[in-house]
């Protein structure tokens, strides 16, 4: 064995670490196209194992700033013990991980996991960080309850 | 004996099923309410929403509109217990209580809903120069309460009947002054 032989297995150790890391870090936020796109977040402790929100989309293109360009946005938010709070649909809008936020300029439909409320209108920003969910639509909204607002 | 007690219980288990098989009593479906904005804030941790710009909220019994409304939404099943309407220059809500239809007009209308010790209140409070109008009479105050479960208008402050009933039929405002 030549003189160094440790280091350099060493060195080559690290950089196929280095790949791992790399590779592991490009399935959070994909390069290229990536069909069936799906993110899941979770409760905070004590709820961390309970999934809060499911993001999907038939293509997500990447989009300079780390956000991601996707088509066909599916999202459901859960109640902790598992039933479906809201369930939203957009055609194309940008997901932008940094800020955990969703936006478009385009349509949103948005109807309630019981089906009673359902709203949409044009153009929204959905905010999705910790303690702090909220949904602005700027245009056109319309909602409409079932049971009517105020029951008689 | 033993022949008998079993008819006799028989025939009392008979009645108590047909008692639970009574065909329920089916309320008619509650109407759906139309809400219209220019915009709309909805605040999911603070279970909140915000209407502004050009609100208009349309139901079988209600008419409103506003510039601003603002939800507290309510858990699954249950119904708001705070909403509350205002606007720049005044909130317009027109109404069918009973029959009748009233035209009311104010700065600010604020729904409450609770139940305390079995008493139901369900309130709509109106404040800012409100004004509420029958077919037949017209009647201002500094704050009037809709009770929407008397049917009752309660008229507090400086209050004032701008035009009397012309004849003796009860579909004047049914008003309560303090």
């Amino acid at each position: 064995m030549k003189p160094g032989g440790k280091q350099s297995r060493l060195v080559l150790t690290a950089m196929i670490l280095f790949i791992a890391v790399a590779q592991d870090r490009a399935q959070q936020i994909p390069i290229g196209h990536a069909t069936a796109f799906n993110s899941d977040m979770y409760f905070e402790p004590p709820n961390e194992d309970k999934v809060k929100m499911k993001l999907s989309g038939t293509e997500a293109l990447p989009q300079p700033g780390g956000s991601l360009e996707v088509k066909n946005l599916q999202i459901e938010t859960f109640y902790t013990n598992g039933v479906s709070q809201l369930q939203a649909e957009s055609p194309l809008c940008v997901y932008r991980l940094i800020d955990s936020t969703v936006d478009s300029a385009g349509h949103l439909e948005v109807r309630s996991g019981d089906g009673r409320f359902r709203t949409s209108g044009d153009g929204f920003c959905l905010v999705f960080k910790p303690g702090a969910t909220s949904l602005y639509i700027s245009n056109r909204v319309h909602t409409v309850i079932e049971a009517g607002l105020l029951k008689p | 004996m033993k022949k008998l007690l079993f008819i006799l219980l028989a025939g009392t288990c008979g009645l108590v099923w047909a008692q639970t098989n009574q065909p329920a009593q089916k309320k008619p479906p509650a109407a759906p309410t139309d809400i219209n904005s220019d915009s709309a804030d909805f605040d999911l941790n603070g279970r909140r929403v915000e209407y502004l710009g050009h609100v208009t909220v349309k139901d079988a019994q209600i008419n409103l509109q506003c510039d601003r409304l603002v939800v507290d939404l309510p858990e699954s099943g249950q119904r708001p217990s705070r909403i509350s309407a205002e606007s720049g220059s005044r909130v317009l809500i027109d109404l069918i209580q009973n029959g009748q239809k009233y035209h009311i007009t104010a700065t600010n209308a604020l729904y409450l809903y609770s139940v305390e010790n079995s008493v139901t209140n369900d309130t709509v409070t109106l404040t800012g120069s409100p004004v509420a109008q029958s077919e037949e009479n017209v009647i201002e105050g500094d704050k009037i309460i809709w009770d929407r479960v008397t049917g009752h208008f309660r008229v507090y402050g400086h209050h004032e009947t701008l035009q009397a009933p012309q004849d003796g039929r009860t579909n004047a405002l049914p008003v309560k002054l303090f």
